[in-house]
């Protein structure tokens, strides 16, 4: 946990410089009154102070961080793979469209976390992919993406 | 009043409303009933089913979802111990050993009417706290807005979470995320990049579900145990008249601490079921039997939770300030549908408030009838697979966010900040500032802009005018309240 809250400030850090080097591109101040470069600049300040605190506090133990792992043994592998999950299916809407990559999405969801049953991941994923068109595309009537397949 | 009301129950009772509310509430009872999956998440997702409906129907489903979650958190607290969402938390404690002494029954009933009764007091309150209020907030110029705005995310930040610097790392992240697009000012692009979705700006509807539900999912599938589910009959729903002689004075109680605490954006419903189930404990005559079973433990706590949705809504509603996550979630969806909550929300659209007011006297009715009889139904939920769940819950929320500005790219930023709300919440950074601070951010720098063009370029505006000075002056205190409370405790250990 340590280890993952000193990366975390280290990343906050980067982030505030980023905004501090970006938003000097813009005017700070103008003639309305403040410009469009003030909040950006202020809270990306705040940020990197407020980062250098916390990592200050952690490394010289005056803040007290949980001990142990940041998640459970195996958990991270299985969030990774649900986000992989995520993006394929994400890419696949765009390339076949919404209808087959819900449903492939499903398949491999649901045969990826309930255990690997082939039947019961076929019948359930076709059932989830229709409730869910359904409601947005027949009740709902929201354009879904059609891929080459043409649904 | 009591005309415009009637008026409200007009708008309420057509089929449309009445089939949303029930659809509201329903879900809502299942987002309570459902671990993991808490208000501001079940809100969030299920904002794009109401892209289609008018911003009354859209209102009185999402404030459903809302209420309702409080009804259905106290299910999973006293059948198997676990909360269902953070303001059921102070249930478990005795709703549970009430359970294991076989008075579930008597815990569910108890729990349900008292959340009625609060629901319905809580309502009430909110009719009659509501008009002057607005009238009152409707002299309010940008400078007043302005700190009435930093107040709120000052409360916001400094309640919610474990510690103050990362609330305000939070804040400060969302107010940067909240400056992203064209300025509305001078039309020039901050951080877009060229990239045309990012022109209007984060969508608050990608963020917030990315923040909150594909988080929770990513939480879920971390977890290899599925939770335990309840498999005993549920009998004896309707409490005794011991139960009720012991339970009243705590429901009412407990629906005046969970009024007023929420009313003060920040509190919220779990902070308000915390101080009603302590001052429950404080007045008792026999507080050791607290946390054994006691069915004052359950009234307390359910009563305060399910009031304090009602007393959120007067900062959201009258004031145009969200005071917890939901409510931001809420704020958010009605701009969407085109209402500026604040008090010209009243002139301009009583129809609207009291048509959400008279909705949620029939969705309490709604909530009775649907956790007595129907409360087996409901902890059956808890057997549904997380493989079957999870799968469910990314694929309505890509779809619905997709269906935002109909762009993959909303998707995409909903994945991001899934990821980083996962973090965040593994290292105990609050995601509900974020969200408030995005949704108010382009409000708070238009007020600021124009309170500076006021007294041309003068601080010193914030400073002379008595409202504004003693909201910054409160925002200044919750701020700092925490530092002086730190160096006090320490002063007083090194003494």
């Amino acid at each position: 946990m340590r280890k993952g809250l000193i990366t975390a400030c280290i990343v906050l850090i980067g982030l505030a410089i980023y905004g501090i080097i970006e938003s000097s591109r813009l005017e700070r101040t103008m003639q309305m009154g403040i410009g469009i470069g003030f909040l950006p600049f202020c809270m990306s300040l705040v940020i990197g102070v407020l980062a250098a605190f916390l990592l200050t506090g952690i490394l010289r133990g005056r803040i007290e961080v949980k001990e142990g792992s940041i998640c459970e043994k195996g958990g991270a592998w299985r969030v990774l793979i649900l986000v992989l999950l995520l993006m394929g299916y994400v890419v696949l809407i765009e390339m076949i469209g919404y209808v087959p990559a819900t449903f492939l999405f499903f398949c491999t969801t649901v045969f990826f976390l309930g255990k690997g049953r082939i039947v019961r991941t076929l019948l359930t994923s076709a059932a989830f992919t229709f409730f869910l068109f359904a409601i947005f595309r027949l009740w709902l009537k929201s354009p879904l993406p059609v891929g080459f397949l043409g649904i | 009043m009591v005309e415009s009301l009637f008026g409200g129950f007009v708008t309420a009772i057509s089929p449309s409303n009445l089939l949303f509310c029930f659809f509201g509430v329903t879900m809502g009872t299942i987002i309570g009933v459902l671990p993991g999956v808490g208000p501001i998440a079940g809100t969030a997702m299920l904002i794009p089913f109401t892209f289609g409906m008018n911003a009354t129907t859209a209102i009185i489903m999402l404030a459903g979802i809302y209420y309702g979650a409080m009804y259905g958190g106290s299910t999973t607290s006293i059948l198997v111990n676990l909360p269902g969402e953070s303001a059921s938390v102070m249930t478990c404690l005795d709703g549970y050993q009430m359970g294991r002494k076989g008075r579930a029954g008597a815990a569910l009933g108890i729990s349900a009417i008292g959340s009625f009764i609060a629901g319905t007091l809580s309502v009430i309150g909110l009719m009659v706290m509501a008009p002057p209020l607005a009238s009152f907030a409707i002299r309010f110029g940008p400078p007043e807005y302005f700190a009435l705005m930093a107040l709120g995310m000052t409360l916001v930040i400094s309640l919610v979470g474990e510690s103050l610097v990362k609330g305000l790392i939070a804040g400060a992240f969302g107010i940067f995320l909240g400056t992203i697009g064209m300025d509305p000012t001078t039309g020039i692009e901050r951080f877009s990049y060229g990239i045309p979705t990012l022109l209007d700006g984060l969508s608050f509807v990608s963020v917030s579900v990315g923040l909150f539900a594909i988080s929770e999912v990513f939480e879920m599938a971390e977890q290899s145990s599925q939770p335990p589910s309840y498999i005993d009959k549920i009998s004896n729903l309707l409490p005794n008249r011991e139960d009720w002689k012991r339970s009243i004075f705590p429901i009412l109680r407990g629906s005046a601490i969970g009024f007023f605490a929420s009313v003060m954006p920040g509190a919220g419903a779990t902070v308000a079921s915390m101080l009603a189930y302590a001052t429950e404990k404080k007045i008792s005559k026999h507080p050791e039997k607290f946390g054994t079973g006691v069915i004052e433990g359950v009234a307390a706590p359910e009563s305060a939770n399910n009031a304090a949705t009602g007393g959120a809504m007067i900062p959201l509603l009258v004031l145009g300030v969200p005071g917890s996550g939901t409510a931001a979630v809420m704020m958010g969806a009605l701009l969407v549908h085109g209402m500026r909550p604040g008090p010209l929300l009243f002139e301009k659209h009583p129809d609207f408030f009291w048509a959400v007011i008279a909705s949620m006297y029939i969705g309490n009715v709604m909530l009775l009838i649907l956790n007595l009889p129907f409360v087996g139904v409901w902890a059956r939920m808890l057997k549904i697979p997380h493989s079957l769940l999870i799968p469910l819950i990314l694929a309505i929320s890509s779809v619905g966010v997709f269906t935002v500005n109909n762009n993959l790219i909303e998707v995409w930023i909903m994945l991001i900040f899934g990821v980083i709300g996962y973090f965040m919440k593994k290292f105990g950074f609050p995601a509900a500032p974020v969200v408030l601070a995005l949704i108010l951010t382009p409000l708070m720098e238009n007020a600021l802009q124009q309170s500076l063009q006021m007294s041309h370029q003068s601080l010193s505006i914030f400073f002379t005018r008595p409202i504004s000075l003693g909201l910054l002056i409160v925002a200044l205190i919750s701020l700092a309240s925490p530092l002086v409370r730190f160096l006090w405790g320490k002063a007083r250990s090194s003494a």
